[in-house]
């Protein structure tokens, strides 16, 4: 760092932090950001500042949203009686951009993982059960990655829900669309088989 | 490049960049390792599937620059029905983490793995009591390790034991007959059926424990004593035991 002038040391050294920039792609970028016009500069951090200020939990299914409660939950024609519950927002995000699904949503911020020990007590649980025992949910979409974490999540959550009268159902696992089936493991082929459904 | 095939079961795996896996592996062959498994978290990749936990597989490991990389993945059980319960699902996840814990990289430990495999495997056809699996499969992986818990004399004077009650003491490792027991910390005491139990489980055949019967009381005595055992052994905390010890609490 001893040949950069010292706030180009630090404003690289910052952008290295992100996901996914290392060292090259923090040089790159910092260069463009010092050769920029002042006003997208400014506009930028201003961003940065404002993303922190402004976003923050919707009360309802927390999501990130500007407001305490987030346009989809204040939606009128949302569908409120089915739930599709999700780990991450970006995982909400997937599904809204479909257009399938017209309910609503609850992010849990993670997923069970015994071997780390995240326990179900760190994840939005708790404050999905008020939200159901508040509402006419019939049913909540599982929407966990097919991975044993997602699927201890979302054991947990049927065993959980299902004796207060709540239709649980998760997403299917199987083949990708567009695979072949001669590239796909047995393990992909042994779950298509087991979620297969009558034509 | 040198390539060697492995039969191995997954461990434990993170991640690694934006699509690629480290996955730490039990094998036959080769004891205890960490591969990449490239493409793990692409939907669709040969090794999204194979390389999620407990998977059993036939693989193709090649030489990388510091880790192998595995080029193929046959799988050979997915352990389907562990997935598809909570309780076995974190019974499977306690088993794997006590290995990776009690397993040191490379050293050659074939029988752990034949024993780990032959566990999975009854957990996945249901037999018998899943605790049973458990607690077998605590006290054999302990005793390949050399620490198996002393079950037929006082580990202090070796006087044999007769059949009454006596003191269990994971620390000292093992029963501890009247004279000796005083001083020692952490002793439990034990009815005769759990120390018959243990015996049961260390030694009989793996597949007849299936029939085994649990009296009264005696599940909670085993595992309060194995529990100690283990802790005593591994230097580090086994997250899943928590897990698995809420999913006990919620089972009838
Ligand atoms: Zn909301
Ligand atoms: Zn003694």
């Amino acid at each position: 760092m001893l040949a950069y002038a010292r706030p180009l040391a630090r404003l690289i050294g910052e952008l290295e932090k992100l996901p996914g920039i290392g060292p090259k792609s923090a040089q790159r970028v910092a260069y463009h950001i010092l050769r920029m016009p002042k006003s997208a500069a400014l506009a930028l951090a201003e961003a940065i500042a404002e993303v922190q200020e402004a976003v923050r939990f919707c009360s309802v299914c927390f999501n990130f949203s500007e407001d305490e409660v987030c346009s989809i939950c204040r939606d009128p024609r949302r569908n409120k009686t089915t739930i599709c519950v999700v780990a991450e927002p970006r995982d909400l995000i997937a599904i809204e951009k479909t257009g399938e699904h017209r309910g609503l949503y609850h992010v849990l911020h993670g997923v069970i993982s015994p071997q780390d020990g995240i326990m179900p007590e760190q994840l939005r649980i708790r404050e999905l059960l008020q939200r159901l025992d508040q509402s006419e949910t019939a049913e909540v979409i599982v929407a966990t990655n097919p991975t044993v974490e997602g699927d201890a999540t979302a054991l947990y959550l049927s065993k959980l829900l299902k004796p207060l009268g709540i239709k649980v159902t998760r997403l299917a696992h199987g083949l990708p669309l567009g695979a072949d089936l001669d590239y796909a493991d047995q393990a992909t082929i042994i779950s298509a088989l087991q979620w297969r459904r009558e034509m | 490049m040198a390539s060697v095939s492995l039969h191995a079961i997954v461990l434990r795996r993170r991640d690694l960049g934006e699509t690629d896996r480290i996955v730490t592996l039990l094998s036959q062959e080769s004891g205890k390792l960490d591969a990449v498994a490239k493409g793990a978290r692409k939907p669709g990749s040969k090794s999204s599937g194979a390389s999620e936990l407990f998977t059993l597989s036939h693989i193709q490991l090649a030489e990388g620059r510091r880790l192998g990389i595995v080029t193929q993945w046959l799988v050979l059980d997915a352990f389907t029905r562990i997935r598809a319960e909570l309780g076995l699902l974190a019974r499977a996840s306690y088993l794997c983490e006590l290995t990776d814990k009690l397993v040191d990289d490379g050293e050659p430990c074939g029988e752990v793995y034949d024993l780990l495999r032959g566990a999975l495997s009854l957990l996945e056809i249901g037999h018998g009591h899943p605790d049973t699996v458990v607690h077998a499969y605590e006290l054999r992986l302990l005793e390949e390790r050399g620490y198996a818990p002393a079950l037929g004399c006082c580990v202090r004077c070796g006087k044999e034991w007769k059949g009454s009650p006596a003191a269990f003491s994971p620390m000292a490792g093992g029963l501890l007959c009247r004279a000796c027991r005083g001083g020692v910390e952490a002793t439990v005491m034990v009815r005769p059926a759990t120390i018959q139990t243990m015996h049961t489980l260390k030694s009989g055949e793996l597949t007849e424990l299936g029939a085994m019967e649990w009296k009264p009381g005696v599940a909670a005595e085993v595992e309060a004593c194995l529990n100690g055992c283990v802790r005593v052994r591994c230097e580090r905390d086994i997250r899943s035991a928590r897990f698995l010890e809420m999913v006990r609490g919620t089972e009838v």
